[in-house]
């Protein structure tokens, strides 16, 4: 009686179970069909158009520095591989992947360029001036190579800036999601144009105005003044001459591209700040829980961990920038009391000039928006009313009273505003010297110049 | 009167030994002699084990095979940085005795030992040499140039003196740099253990090496230029009569003269280097001790420890601050006179460096000399500036400590790191940190920019001119 019971039961718990097998495998076919239906038709849709969703701004760095890190890539910088990957995880980076083999031959060529001016340099008279092409050569050298460190460490750093970004406070709209990213590309996107006139402008002063051609058709005689060093110990050839030329293109891009890296770094970490700064701002007036001040400090403390990895990582760019842009615009001032040969000449020097001193302050004025971000929520705090003085918000003070949070030059400086006045000093004092030994060179004077 | 409480006293006391039941007695006597013999017996094993051990030390054979125990470091000061001492003893500097025993009670001074001695004859002996080129230059015009051989020899001479006396505190010194070191965290690793000597030896290895390097370029040309101005006929007597004109200055030529004039240079040239080596590998010491301390607390950072925890790492980071200290009154003359040094030699020789080559093998030398000559004091100056840069690292630790284990105690260990400033000092007058290498670059630019304007190219193939020193 009751083995058979029990065979009976048995017999029904098989059946219930093959026919709940059978329903979930119908259900997964569905949904799986209509998976596959709404993923045909979606990106049938996309093929066709974009839609709105396409073109909205996530709000993260990673994306919003993709077109910057796309443009060095066409010019052998930073070479990390899915930089337009959606999210962070596409990113890696990989000694066997094309790119990397791409910016070590544009290191190798480089380092023989600047042998190439070493050589020349030392057969001439050495002083301020004749050291200029293996300043330039030097520290895009160095930067290239430090570009290249930096990649390896770029998807680690997305990651733990992705991992900050997600606990930060949400933006409010999608224009506020959006402003970072334009803010950065039309920064980036502005200054490479200049960049390119600034280029333009000195091949037209050179080709127009050529006052010592030292060969018959225009092309060659400029193709054979841009590479002097190269031609000084090979026949001119027309190959060498591009080649070279192409050499001089790279090098010109990569010695702004490293003021404007900075720049967007700058714009990217005090923007995280600011973005704290705006919560804080509208809860400091009134008491909040300990929990508030708990996240809002560890918060902040996590952003300033994270600047201080990214300073890790690019510290010795900084170092390269500032110095390559001290001795240049002490250089290029000292040259301004040159009179000019031509209009064209006075032309390309000014504005070379002028976007020289620009560069330069952007570069100093945008990093050092990342100390003055990180001082300001220490305004804030002394606005909390008594009442909600908790002791975390007088660690959260003390922290910030005591905490210097800036990028800094391999830890010898550290970029605030106040570096923007000494700097300043610094070349006035070195020009006021300088000029006294300066010595009016006629760059139009043939026979001088064949001297050098 | 006065008699009869002390009889009183007595008797008292002896009635009570009378009274005391034999029992008892018998116990105390028991008791007596038990603690007697046990009292003797550990005092024979104690003069046994005594014993013992002085005849094991005694029977050791010289050439005893030695264990891999015998050459695995244990990570402390004293023995990382007893070779460098050993070959500074060679140069009559630092004369400590035991530098290379494995425990730092073994280091002694005393002034009857060889080697100080020995410190103190090289002390008169490069006092005579100052004075004979005091005298020199004395009776030649004075510029910024000339009065090099004095603050070369002048600084030589005042390192030896302060390593003398600092030789005399080095037992202390090291006794207390082991209790503290015993007391920090372990090296989890013999790797840990490892590096610290390793860095040592390596950073004096290459350091002695380059500084061979250049003293052998320096004599390839001055041979030669002694070869061009031949006053005699003698090829030696000539180089020395360059190198040592100090000498000859007064004294006609002799060779024993000659002889020790050369051995001053030598001993002079490696005591120049070793004072910027000395102040790297005692900052590379204390550095080390910090790391140490670091290590530990970033292996716990953002956990919730007890406050145990941090009172004891507190007084372990206060220990090294005080060890700091004292090791900077002990050697901060020392880096004064390194960097005010290095600054004189690196204004001088970029001078000179406008003045034209007169041969292959002189460029050669002084394009040498003056890059190790940057190299040596950007390295002394980063390695000192490491001092600073890790007592500061432990701030970063303790901003991650979590809410639910703050306590005063964290507190209290955050504001003293705030506050302290922990660094090599040149006598007080400055902090050796990152900063301060802008700055001393800065000052060599601008000075050089002013000396620029005073400087003549003096003719080097001028063979009445004096070049060598």
């Amino acid at each position: 009686m009751r083995s058979k019971w029990e065979r009976f039961s048995g017999r029904t718990r098989l059946s219930n179970r093959l026919n709940r097998a059978v329903r979930q495998f119908h259900d997964q076919g569905r949904t799986f069909l209509e998976h596959l239906k709404r993923d045909v038709a979606q990106s049938r849709e996309t093929q066709v158009r974009g839609t709105r969703q396409n073109f909205l701004h996530n709000g993260t760095f990673h994306e919003a520095v993709a077109p910057v890190l796309a443009v060095a890539q066409f010019f052998c910088i930073m070479p990390v591989s899915g930089i337009c990957a959606v999210t962070h995880r596409g990113l890696s980076f990989s000694r066997r992947s094309w790119r990397f083999w791409y910016s070590l031959l544009y290191l190798c060529s480089t380092s023989v360029d600047l042998m190439f001016s070493v050589r020349k340099v030392f057969h001439g008279v050495l002083d301020v001036r004749s050291v200029e092409p293996i300043v330039f050569h030097v520290g895009i050298l160095i930067a290239s190579w430090q570009f290249l460190n930096l990649a390896s460490l770029w998807p680690g750093l997305m990651r733990h800036w992705a991992a900050v970004e997600d606990r930060l406070p949400g933006y409010r709209c999608c224009r506020d999601r959006d402003r970072p990213a334009r803010r950065i590309q039309f920064v980036a996107f502005l200054l490479l144009a200049l960049s390119l006139m600034e280029h333009l402008l000195s091949i037209i002063s050179a080709v127009y105005y050529d006052f010592c051609p030292q060969r018959s058709d225009p092309v060659e005689s400029y193709l054979d003044s841009t590479s002097l060093q190269l031609f000084s110990v090979f026949p001119y050839s027309n190959w060498l001459g591009w080649l070279g030329k192409l050499q001089n293109v790279l090098l010109t891009f990569g010695w702004s591209y490293m003021d404007i890296f900075l720049m967007v770094l700058g714009l990217g970490l005090s923007e995280m700040l600011a973005r704290l700064n705006r919560s804080l701002e509208q809860q400091v007036r009134q008491p909040m829980p300990e929990a508030y001040w708990t996240w809002s400090r560890t918060l902040y403390r996590s952003i300033v961990e994270l600047i201080r990895e990214v300073d890790d990582a690019v510290s010795g760019i900084i170092l390269i920038s500032f110095g390559s842009n001290l001795y240049f615009v002490c250089l290029q001032l000292l040259k301004s009391i040159n009179t000019m040969p031509s209009s064209a000449h006075a032309v390309y020097f000014y504005f070379s000039l002028l976007f020289l001193l620009g560069r330069s302050s952007a570069v100093i004025l945008f990093v050092s928006r990342i100390n003055d971000q990180a001082r300001a929520p220490l305004r804030l705090l002394r606005m909390v009313p008594s009442e909600g003085y908790h002791p975390e918000v007088s660690r959260f003070a003390a922290e910030l009273a005591s905490d210097r949070v800036a990028l800094t030059g391999l830890k010898f400086f550290s970029v605030t505003r106040q570096m923007y006045l000494v700097v300043a000093g610094t070349v006035a004092t070195y020009e006021l010297v300088l000029i006294q030994f300066h010595e009016d060179k006629k760059s139009w004077d043939c026979l001088l110049n064949d001297d050098d | 009167m006065k008699i009869l409480p002390k009889l009183e006293r007595k008797l008292r006391r002896l009635r009570k030994k009378v009274t005391r039941s034999p029992l008892t007695r018998k116990l105390d006597l028991f008791h007596e002699s038990a603690r007697k013999k046990a009292f003797q017996e550990s005092c024979e094993t104690y003069k046994s084990q005594i014993e013992k051990e002085y005849e094991v030390r005694n029977t050791l054979p010289k050439l005893n095979r030695s264990n891999k125990e015998a050459f695995l470091s244990d990570g402390t000061f004293h023995q990382a940085v007893g070779r460098v001492l050993l070959v500074a003893e060679f140069f009559a500097m630092m004369p400590v005795k035991g530098v290379t025993a494995k425990h730092p009670s073994n280091l002694s001074f005393s002034w009857r030992n060889i080697r100080t001695c020995f410190s103190v004859l090289f002390i008169a002996s490069s006092f005579t040499n100052f004075g004979l080129s005091l005298y020199k230059v004395l009776n030649n015009p004075i510029s910024f140039n000339s009065i090099k051989p004095i603050i070369f020899r002048g600084s030589v001479l005042l390192v030896l003196i302060v390593s003398l006396n600092l030789a005399r505190r080095w037992p202390q010194l090291m006794m207390y740099w082991h209790t503290v070191e015993q007391d920090l965290p372990q090296y989890q690793t013999q790797m840990g253990r490892w590096k610290l000597g390793h860095t040592i030896a390596m950073v004096m290895l290459v350091g002695m090496m380059l500084s061979v390097a250049e003293h052998i370029l320096s004599m390839i040309s001055a041979i030669n230029y002694a070869s061009f101005c031949n006053r005699t006929a003698d090829p030696i007597q000539n180089y020395f009569l360059r190198t040592n004109d100090e000498i000859f200055f007064v004294a006609s030529y002799s060779t024993p003269l000659a002889i020790w004039g050369k051995f001053q240079n030598v001993y002079s040239t490696f005591i120049w280097n070793y004072m910027d080596m000395f102040v790297m590998i005692v900052s590379i010491g204390l550095a080390a001790k910090f790391r140490q301390l670091n290590d530990d607390l970033r292996n716990f950072k953002g956990m919730n420890m007890a406050p145990a925890y941090w009172s004891e790492r507190r007084i372990q980071y206060r220990n090294i601050c005080i060890l700091c200290d004292k090791m900077d009154d002990a050697i901060s003359l020392i880096t004064m006179v390194s960097f005010s040094n290095n600054l004189y030699f690196i204004c001088v020789q970029l001078l000179r460096s406008l003045n034209t080559m007169p041969s292959v093998a002189h460029a050669v030398y002084f394009y040498f000399s003056l890059i190790f000559l940057i190299g040596r004091t950007l390295a002394v100056s980063l390695y000192s500036a490491n001092v600073h840069d890790e007592s500061r690292l432990t701030l970063r630790h303790l901003r991650c400590v979590p809410k639910e284990s703050w306590c005063p105690e964290v507190k209290r260990f955050t504001e003293e790191v705030i506050s302290d400033e922990v660094a090599l000092t040149g006598m007080k007058f400055f902090h050796l940190t990152r900063k301060l290498v802008l700055s001393v670059a800065g000052t060599i630019v601008t000075y050089e920019l002013v000396l620029i304007q005073f400087h003549e190219d003096n003719d080097l193939w001028d063979c009445e001119q004096s070049y060598y020193s």
